[in-house]
């Protein structure tokens, strides 16, 4: 159906008589306008409704259903009447046509707009292709969409690596010397120079929560990379190929949004789960988020990543985003052929914005807010992590000592766990003693690490205790320029051809990645960066689990895990001992 | 050439896999917004859902105890989309405008 388009100005009257006349044209069909003149004669037979109303705009309005006019009405002389003559047309136009009176009517609207619309809009020859909707043509690709989004998550990685890492040193350098020193300065002016109350600060505090500070300038330029693609549109994008990828596994669409959250933490993954409707569907997302590696074991990966890979290690986080995908996508195909059948899955439409410039005020913000909570962190959960696994190396006291470390209550109990971490190689108890912890949260792996360490270094080798303010104040200000000179080479190196950094350009080891190559190989590292990315989760996520799920699905979720990050790093640590990696 | 909302609806039953809003107006060779409009009269009959983002509730309160509130993909929104409603209404639902009293 097509009708004419009446000119119109919006601040003139002139085309009122027009419009008027038009309006009278506009018919239903031939399904609807019989019957609208039957519910017309009815309105008009009340004296009261066809003096209130225009009597077609009522009848008209009532056929779609307007509950509030209807209730009007229905309180009107005569209303029930009309009121039941509408329902009568309702029924009899549904028997006909097959289709509610409301969608006809509604059809014969957008029929007219179409038709309006196909005489007013001139289009461009090439169908309005816009250089977004070309962009989407690769981007959004059902083959290539997947290889994309993987490729730009590989360069985010390897940007996030090797940007920071000049930073990470100058941060490392700052806390193992100055910071150090200044606190066994001020507890020397104290007199708790030699007393506990040193070794918990610098052993304790300095070494565990402290040390986290130096994965602060990894996450900036993480979230910064990340905040660049989510506000330019991609990540939107991100979102369609891994929906449709996720259907091709066979899974629920909907999953992925849980599965995305869990990227940045498990608990409100787990929490996001409640958009699947299925309790099936629930429980079988709830299962795979863990695996989704969650920002808080990113520092285990750089911390492995720079201390056995160098320059190479965002190689090996971004393995480790794709282990846990993949450890996701086949518990995924065992539990929905097994013992949660689910639903087919459910396809989407969605509407993607265009690609747009980002915008630096909401990037910025983004990185403040994500770094900021990792920040509160440290100074929160981190250090409370730390406070007590001091305490565990240092109990029982003997003769007023502290004991070997091995011989503490943390090392006892991780002697006692280590021998089942031997066929995966790394069965020493300070890495059994890290896992443990790391049930806190799996940052604590690292602030564990490095306590246990440091303690055995008997203290940090930079912390003399001798303390010129001045000088190192000084230091660390021309240490932050240094390192920002490096940044900016390192990052134009980036571009191919480019090599600012010279032929022997190092990065200087952190105390803790020197003290981790005296207790890994390269091959045990990565099997146990590969147990810590998919043993069972914090302690927050389980207690997330057990709300949703159920104590019973709690524990399979915490065996289930248990037992894969187990067979994983075993089978890693064997094969690649067989092929003579170790 | 206009496109009825039943062949909209059509649409959503046959598509194979998620597809864009701007692909599926140009395979139903209608204007997005228009495509839009006709989502929402069967988002409206319960045919079509929108996808919701909002946090979950037990989220909103569970968030208090974790580390990444500030930091919660959750404020990331995602892209509006739409599904089919899982359990449609069975064909045409017959319409009741007023609450009739049995006689006694």
């Amino acid at each position: 159906m097509t009708r004419p388009a009446a000119p119109t100005v919006a601040d003139r009257s002139m085309t009122t008589l027009e419009l008027q006349t038009r309006s009278r044209l506009f018919d239903y069909g031939p399904e609807l306008e019989p019957e609208i003149v039957v519910l017309q004669a009815a309105i008009e037979a009340s004296p009261t409704l066809s003096s209130d109303y225009a009597p077609r705009w009522l009848a008209v309005t009532l056929l779609e259903g307007d509950a509030d006019l209807a209730a009007r009405i229905a309180s009107a002389p005569g209303g029930l009447v009309v009121l039941d003559t509408v329902e009568q047309i309702a029924a009899r136009v549904a028997a006909t046509c097959g289709e509610d009176v409301d969608t006809l009517i509604a059809d014969r609207r957008y029929a007219f707009i179409s038709g309006l619309v196909g005489q007013a809009v001139t289009r461009p020859a090439d169908g309005g292709v816009t250089r977004s909707d070309k962009l989407d043509q690769v981007a959004t690709h059902p083959w290539l969409g997947v290889p994309i989004f993987l490729i730009l998550m590989w360069v985010v990685f390897q940007m996030t690596a090797n940007v920071s890492s000049y930073y990470v040193d100058w941060i490392d350098g700052v806390i193992a010397g100055p910071v150090s020193n200044w606190a066994l300065a001020l507890l020397g002016t104290l007199g708790l120079s030699g007393t506990w109350a040193e070794s918990l600060l610098v052993d304790g505090v300095i070494a565990g929560a402290g040390g986290m500070l130096v994965f602060v300038p990894v996450l900036l330029f993480l979230y910064f990379f990340l905040a660049v693609l989510e506000d330019s549109g991609y990540m939107a994008r991100a979102a369609f190929v891994m929906d449709r990828f996720m259907q091709r596994l066979g899974l629920q669409g909907k999953s992925f949004i849980p599965l995305l959250v869990g990227f940045g933490c498990s608990v409100p993954g787990i929490y996001a789960t409640r958009t699947l409707e299925d309790r099936r569907d629930r429980i079988l997302t709830g299962m795979l988020v863990p695996f989704m590696s969650c920002a808080a074991r990113l520092p285990v990966y750089i911390l492995i990543g720079t201390a056995f890979f160098g320059a190479s290690s965002g190689n090996l986080v971004f393995a480790m985003y794709l282990i846990g995908i993949a450890a996701a996508v086949m518990t995924g195909f065992l539990l929905r052929n097994t013992v949660l059948k689910s639903n087919e899955p459910q396809f989407f439409v969605m509407e993607l914005p265009p690609y747009r410039r980002p915008s630096m005020k909401t990037v910025l913000r983004q990185v403040r807010m994500r770094t900021g909570a990792f920040v509160q962190a440290v100074w929160t959960v981190l250090m409370a992590a730390s406070i007590i696994v001091w305490v565990l190396l240092n109990v029982p006291y003997h003769n007023g000592q502290p004991p070997e470390l091995e011989d503490s209550l943390f090392g006892g109990v991780s002697r006692t766990v280590a021998p089942a971490f031997k066929p995966a190689g790394f069965g020493t108890w300070e890495s059994s003693g890290a896992l443990v912890t790391g049930l806190l949260a799996k940052e604590v792996v690292v602030s564990t690490l490095g306590q246990i360490y440091a303690t055995a270094a008997d203290n940090s080798d930079d912390a003399t205790g001798s303390t010129a303010f001045v000088d190192d104040a000084k230091d660390i200000v021309v240490g932050f320029g240094t390192a920002t000179l490096d940044t900016v080479k390192a990052t134009i190196s980036l571009i191919p051809g480019v090599n600012l950094m010279g032929a022997d350009a190092e990065e200087e080891d952190t105390a803790l990645e020197t003290a981790l190559r005296d207790h890994f190989t390269p091959l045990t590292a990565v099997a146990f960066s590969i147990f810590v990315l998919l043993y069972t989760p914090c302690m927050a996520a389980i207690a997330a689990f057990r709300h949703e799920f159920g104590s019973r699905w709690m524990w399979a979720n915490i065996g289930y895990m248990l037992v894969v990050a187990w067979l994983a790093a075993t089978l890693t640590y064997q094969v690649g001992s067989l092929l003579g990696l170790g | 050439m206009s496109v009825t909302l039943r062949q909209v609806l059509q649409a959503f039953e046959q598509a194979g896999s998620s597809v864009r809003l701007d692909a599926l107006s140009r395979q139903l060779g209608i204007d997005p917004g228009t495509l839009d409009g006709m989502i929402q009269h069967w988002v409206r009959k319960g045919r079509i859902k929108e996808v919701s983002d909002a946090l979950p509730d037990g989220c909103a309160t569970s968030c208090h105890g974790c580390d990444v509130q500030s930091g919660c993909p959750f404020v990331a929104r995602m892209p509006r989309r739409y599904a089919l409603a899982t359990t449609p209404p069975p064909g045409p639902v017959p319409l009741r405008l007023y609450e009739r009293v049995e006689p006694q």
